[in-house]
């Protein structure tokens, strides 16, 4: 059905699986940009964000490769707040804002509270952009992730329970000689109006408290139409409208009943 | 035949209290409360940052490893014919936190040995060396082992997760080529 057609969705959990989110944009290399800007653009997020982390290097998944240049090397730097519930993750070329749930502040972050945390350092970078007389950003993607975990005895027992979490998911007929299903992931990606949508099922164990965990990843970009601010947030909003769709379309009703 | 984990170890010059007086050249055994630190996050932006999980496929044997921690919490069997030595959820949920730090490795598959007590251990072999870590109830620490190549304990003692100098130093001993 075509976008235009079809109701904003809204979804309202008690206790949603989410435990991650991650919204920004991608944009094109900054000419002019070095590492000493990314020092000094903390000096404006410090306030908010006082923790730095020296994060691995990510390759923009639209370019085909990373060019090293050993005169403008390319970091990527996490800024996070003290209860590092909050991060915003800067590399020359793209912008981040993570928001996580922990036992100290389980109380879930919606959707527009977490807009409203990338307007605010969007703003706060685009600033510093002006200040040190450098291009405002040509954005060339636009998304938005969310990862939930379903935790093995609450939403599941063994990977038999798959089915009745995922409905593309049917299970394999399992005779005895292929033995009992250890373990189950997939993969899925499809284009919607404009963008695409990813979906990724991944079993692991949480490393901060050693819960197996099935990793439900929905993730969806757009290339926007252009980089003002209106058309960049509008994009977010129908990454969100796309990523709330998979949710729906990915996970059982019974499933989704828990979380009410 | 194999050994059961030492229940008794020498504590490390850390649980000593070891090199606290700190001079900014001292090795310390927990690092200094830094703002800046190196961590391995995922380098995908498509992966959780602040809460990082580790996939059951980074390494080829963590899902057969995690299917027998399984049997153990629910029936306390991974050994047919062996009795119940069931381990709690906590305790299980302690060696899979290990797993997380450990499964990146090149590390060979390890054995799973539950032994009385709701303890579990872990146990890697190449060759005759062997390196062990064991879990116990209501511990936040592992018991270590680590043999030469004819057998003989040449390190041992007791680790926390948050240790990873220690750890390394031990992972990258056992995985050494003997000197000749």
């Amino acid at each position: 059905m075509p976008r235009e057609t079809q109701e904003p969705i809204s979804l309202r959990f008690n206790n949603p699986p989410v435990t991650e989110t991650s919204l920004g944009f991608y944009f094109q290399r900054i000419e002019g940009w070095h590492l000493l800007h990314q020092g000094l653009l903390w000096e404006k997020f410090r306030t908010k964000y006082p923790q730095l982390e020296i994060l691995p290097t990510i390759l923009d998944p639209g370019s085909t490769r990373l060019q090293l240049d050993l005169n403008a090397p390319v970091l990527r730097t996490g800024f996070a707040d003290s209860t590092k519930t909050k991060l915003v993750q800067i590399q020359d070329g793209l912008l981040l804002h993570n928001w996580r749930k922990t036992p100290e502040a389980p109380k879930y972050n919606r959707y527009e509270m977490v807009r409203d945390l990338l307007l605010e350092d969007w703003s706060i970078f685009c600033g510093y952009l002006r200040s040190a007389s450098l291009k405002e950003p040509v954005v060339s993607r636009c998304e938005m992730s969310y990862f939930n975990h379903l935790v093995r005895g609450e939403e599941w027992k063994d990977f038999s329970d798959l089915p009745e979490i995922f409905p593309t998911w049917r299970g394999v007929s399992q005779p005895k000689s292929s033995g009992t299903l250890q373990m189950a992931a997939f993969n899925v990606a499809y284009r919607v109006d404009r963008g695409v949508v990813n979906v990724a099922v991944h079993p692991g164990i949480r490393s901060n408290d050693g819960k197996e965990v099935i990793q439900l990843t929905l993730s969806s970009y757009i290339a926007p139409s252009n980089s003002d601010n209106e058309t960049l947030f509008e994009t977010i909003d129908e990454c969100h409208e796309n990523a709330a769709r998979a949710f729906v379309d990915f996970t059982t009703d019974k499933v989704r009943e828990r979380w009410k | 035949m194999r050994r059961a984990p030492l229940s008794t170890s020498r504590p490390t010059k850390c649980e000593k209290g070891g090199n606290r007086a700190m001079s900014p050249f001292a090795t310390a055994c927990e690092p200094p409360a830094a703002t800046i630190r190196v961590q391995p996050a995922s380098p995908s932006p498509r992966s959780p940052q602040l809460e990082p999980v580790v996939r059951f496929d980074e390494s080829p044997w963590l899902a057969s490893v995690l299917w027998d921690l399984r049997s153990l919490e629910r029936s306390g069997q991974n050994i047919p014919g062996v009795g119940d030595l069931r381990v709690t959820r906590e305790t299980a949920d302690h060696v899979r936190r290990l797993l997380t730090i450990l499964s990146g490795l090149y590390l060979p598959e390890p054995i799973l040995a539950p032994f009385s007590g709701g303890g579990v251990a872990l146990v890697w072999n190449i060759g005759n060396r062997e390196l062990t870590f064991s879990a116990y109830p209501n511990r936040n620490n592992f018991v270590f082992v680590r043999t030469d190549d004819n057998g003989d304990p040449v390190s041992d003692g007791i680790l926390r997760l948050d240790q990873n100098r220690e750890l390394n130093n031990e992972i990258t001993a056992f995985l050494a080529t003997p000197a000749r």
